[in-house]
């Protein structure tokens, strides 16, 4: 091997490993502080605008979420082993005081219950995604679960086997009969995304045509430039 | 009486020092962890390096080169993809954070 491939070869492993081990846990981090920044200015919106029956818990939301934007670089399953290890035998009679969404009144309790929800999914989606160890446990999970999920699948290709899946319509039907004043938090949370779904549906319609060189060819172009310069605007400041 | 913490609040705050002090000592133990065990796969280098001199034919150094060119270059597309899409995140946020503070002046 000649010195030349030698060096070329240690320089190359050291950009593939900066690449890899560097690069992309830092953009994973940044995405996971931009995802977490959306939902606390979500929610500080609605603490502000005062749609809230009792904004205090969701105070304590809002400092969860920055704690979490402040520790994302902690957010791994090997660093949140360590610290696991590290308070093994401390720290066992403290209350810290968490944000519950039962401690929310009940006309904002599905609200809270999604913001909760997205900070977890957010959460373990940087634990999983967003370091080398995370990768490692995925890889070693995807391992042992692969046979089982196979196996359920030629279960259900073979012997033909239902098995219980989310039926919205039934828990609709079941909503409705159970009395019909009062609905279930997936019942309202699928209304919810289906009545979105439909208004972006209506404003995409609307838009396409709004800009269809047909409807007004000179109203079309305007549109299109002054939603290019404000994109423009929005990223360059 | 106010202003003064309980007992229990100090002994949280004594127990919140000593797991911080402990968790730092771990990680700086194991930020070696990486460098420690890339020098380490010297030894195994160093230990098949005379059996690959003896099973090395022509075409071996044009191999290695390749082979590494491609994790090289798997390596460069991923970290250049994940780039890419935080750039994306990073200006979409700053649209956000636009719309948002033009709304708040409002």
């Amino acid at each position: 091997m000649s010195a030349v491939t030698f060096v070329a070869l240690i320089a190359w492993g050291l950009a593939a490993w900066l690449a890899i081990f560097l690069v992309v846990p830092s953009c994973m981090q940044s995405m996971f502080r931009h995802r977490l920044w959306r939902l606390r200015d979500n929610v500080v919106d609605q603490i502000r605008g005062e749609r809230l029956v009792d904004a205090e818990p969701f105070r304590k939301l809002v400092r969860e979420i920055e704690c979490a934007i402040l520790a994302a670089r902690e957010v791994s399953p090997f660093r949140i082993t360590l610290l696991r290890f590290a308070s093994r035998d401390l720290l066992r009679d403290a209350k810290f005081d968490y944000f519950d969404p039962a401690d929310v009144d009940v006309s904002d309790r599905v609200l809270a219950e999604g913001y909760l929800n997205e900070l977890r999914a957010a959460f373990y989606r940087q634990m999983l995604f967003g370091s080398p160890s995370g990768w490692l446990l995925l890889i070693v999970l995807s391992v042992l679960t692969f046979p089982v999920a196979v196996a359920v699948v030629l279960l259900r290709l073979i012997r033909g086997i239902h098995l219980p899946s989310t039926d919205l319509s039934r828990s609709r039907r079941v909503g409705a009969e159970g009395g019909g004043t009062q609905k279930r938090p997936e019942i309202i949370v699928a209304e919810f995304r289906s009545h979105r779904a439909e208004v972006l549906a209506e404003v995409k319609i609307r838009m396409r045509k709004e800009l269809s060189a047909e409807a007004d060819p000179e109203r079309a172009v305007l549109l299109l430039r002054g939603r290019h310069d404000r994109d423009n605007l929005s990223v360059c400041v | 009486v106010p202003g003064r913490r309980s007992r229990r609040e100090q002994q949280l705050e004594i127990d919140l020092e000593r797991v911080r002090g402990r968790y730092s000592l771990l990680r700086q133990i194991f930020s070696l962890y990486s460098p420690l065990s890339i020098a380490a796969l010297y030894i195994p280098f160093r230990a098949a390096q005379p059996i690959a001199n003896v099973l090395a034919g022509s075409q071996t150094e044009l191999r290695v080169s390749i082979g590494v060119s491609i994790v090289y270059s798997a390596a460069i597309t991923v970290g250049g993809a994940a780039l890419l899409a935080k750039n994306r995140s990073q200006g979409r946020e700053l649209q956000r954070l636009r719309e948002r503070i033009e709304k708040l002046e409002q």
